[in-house]
């Protein structure tokens, strides 16, 4: 199914669909097509080795004038793996809207945003507060600008509504509003009380983190995000697959719920919102505690579909070498020690946007296809 | 004993006990980077830089205790403190003396490798942090596992998740010369939060609200 020796550079047809995912870099992202040179940044995530934002690089590879043709720019939560570098595309994409989770409108949110941390805090609040800061300027320039409003994702929010030249529309399945107030609580929970230590904050489960559902033409595509299930009907997955008001076509592509993890899955989204047989796409998470996807994992999406594409592998990497003392220091005072980042791994698909053609599946940079699970 | 005598006394008794632990916190100083510097002046201490990967020396005469017993006393008491200013000079006087004999007590840290961590996660006695090259900041971040036994005791009540620490590798060269390959974990203290640091978050909160406002006349 993978075509030999694609061609990076090569830009989708008009008429084509492209769903590419990145990742692990520093974080993941995909990138879409959406037909007439309509194109929309989902996450972003950094280039191991060029620091600036995968997307950003891939878009100019493909010659794309990114200010007038990148459209949005949705973040589908705040965690450090799903934002570093979207400041920097912002800031390139002079006209692209900029979405974010609705639960990121509290003013729970905007106070962990608010705090001086001495350190600069971590790196998703850092992104956040930098957004906002271009958004703030945006805003000051005034309704005549394209772009100017920061736009909020909710369940069953439409994102893109576009009649010509192709039918597209693109919906945030999530958060509901449960989910919302969880969050909330969650980032009260987070906030610093007087007298407390001056810590880096704790990242907590994904309950706000935004699902999307792409229509164009006749093609469909499900983008998991890092989503979790809580086993609650309100909550994650569940309220996903019981509402009424979803989108109800069920997509051939689906970009794995948080790398595939038990927690993000929901036997459901399979049998209710996929078609038989997806393409299946994830990126890796590399820790030495919580790998993902495990080999259970695997073995589970494996029987789930043939089609599981990886843009990495799951497995950790050396650190880079020091010298030979500290090398010898350092194994000798830590239990264990990895490095999550690598080569930007980057899975490309493309059909034409009407009529049932397969994907056409491009691999780089050592992406793969799961073929053999015992 | 009449009555300016005794708090005179009492005074020296302080003297020296401010004395013993200025002398105590110097060899327990640290400098801005979290890399210790034993037998440093704690005064000096608070200004000092580590340089990487050069070797950094501090050296204490003997004098510097008497200043720093000064530094601990003189300036809470009063100039009629006759007892503890006595004890002092005698202490000026005995440490001049010693000097001249004794070689300067030396210690230092080679340091070779820095990370700055951020614990991410704690159980089954051992912790993760994730680990930012201090040195080398396009090296990427790594995952790193310790063993909670490894954060000696005046930082283990800070060790939480969210809690910052500064990682060390080199060479520790005792006072003697000796040296020995030695790995240092230390926590960052900083000072609290304080209720003015979060009303000013929660008024920029407050501000950053407005872009929420969809033609900002709403």
């Amino acid at each position: 199914m993978a075509t030999p020796s694609p061609v990076l550079e090569a830009p989708p047809e008009a008429t084509e669909i492209e769903v590419s995912l990145f990742g692990p870099g520093v974080g993941e992202c995909v990138v879409l097509h959406l037909g007439g040179g309509f194109w929309i940044v989902v996450d972003s995530c950094l280039d191991r080795t060029t620091r600036h934002p995968v997307a950003l690089e891939y878009l100019r590879s493909l010659e794309v004038p990114v200010h007038t043709a990148l459209k949005r720019l949705i973040l589908t939560h705040w965690h450090d793996d799903h934002i570093r570098g979207a400041a920097e595309l912002l800031r390139e994409a002079t006209e692209a809207q900029l979405w974010i989770s609705g639960a990121l409108s509290s003013i729970q949110f905007r106070s962990l945003v608010g705090l001086k941390h001495p350190s600069g805090g971590p790196r998703g609040v850092q992104e956040m507060d930098e957004l906002f800061r271009i958004m703030k300027s945006r805003k000051a320039e005034g309704a005549h600008r394209a772009g100017y409003n920061l736009k909020l994702a909710n369940e069953n929010t439409p994102l893109v509504r576009l009649a010509a030249p192709h039918a597209v529309e693109v919906t945030s399945l999530s958060p509901s509003s449960e989910s919302t107030l969880l969050a909330v609580a969650e980032f009260a929970r987070l906030l610093p009380k007087d007298a407390a230590p001056v810590n880096d904050i704790r990242l907590g489960p994904n309950d706000a983190a935004v699902v999307l559902h792409v229509k164009v033409g006749e093609r469909s595509v499900l983008l998991g995000s890092d989503l979790e299930n809580r086993g609650d009907p309100r909550l994650g997955w569940r309220a996903i697959v019981d509402s009424a008001e979803r989108p109800q076509d069920r997509a051939e592509v689906f970009k794995v719920a948080h790398h595939g993890s038990q927690t993000g899955h929901e036997p459901n989204v399979w049998t209710d919102m996929l078609v038989p047989d997806p393409c299946a796409l994830l990126t890796p998470y590399r820790s030495l505690i919580t790998p993902l996807p495990t080999e259970k994992d695997i073995s589970r999406l494996a029987s789930l579909t043939s089609k599981v594409f990886l843009t990495a592998s799951p497995r950790t990497k050396e650190p880079p070498a020091r010298s030979r003392t500290v090398e010898k220091i350092v194994k000798d005072s830590v239990l264990g020690r990895t490095v999550r980042e690598s080569t930007v791994g980057h899975i490309r698909l493309r059909a034409p946007i009407y009529g049932h053609a397969d994907w056409r599946v491009e691999l780089f940079n050592g992406a793969y296809q799961i073929t053999d699970v015992a | 004993m009449n009555r300016h005598a005794a708090a005179s006394d009492l005074n020296a008794r302080k003297a020296l006990r401010d004395a013993s632990d200025a002398v105590r916190k110097a060899g327990e100083g640290w400098n801005a980077e979290g890399v210790v510097l034993p037998f440093s002046k704690v005064s000096e201490q608070k200004q000092s830089s580590m340089v990487l990967g050069q070797r950094t020396t501090t050296e204490t005469a003997p004098t510097d205790i008497a200043r720093a017993c000064g530094d601990g006393a003189l300036q809470e008491e009063q100039q009629n403190d006759t007892v503890a200013d006595t004890l002092i000079d005698a202490a000026k006087i005995a440490s001049s003396q010693r000097s001249e004999n004794l070689p300067t007590i030396r210690a230092s840290f080679d340091l070779l490798q820095q990370w700055v961590c951020t614990v991410v996660s704690i159980g089954d006695g051992e912790f993760v942090a994730i680990a930012r090259d201090k040195m080398n900041p396009e090296c990427p971040d790594e995952e790193v596992v310790f063993d909670c036994a490894d954060v000696n005791d005046a930082d283990s009540q800070l060790l939480e998740i969210g809690a910052v620490f500064y990682w060390s590798v080199g060479y520790r060269i005792s006072e003697w010369g000796q040296k020995t390959k030695g790995s240092e974990l230390r926590f960052r203290r900083l000072p609290a939060w304080n209720k003015r640091e979060l009303a000013a978050a929660e008024k920029r909160a407050e501000e950053l609200g407005l872009l929420f406002v969809e033609d900002g006349n709403a």
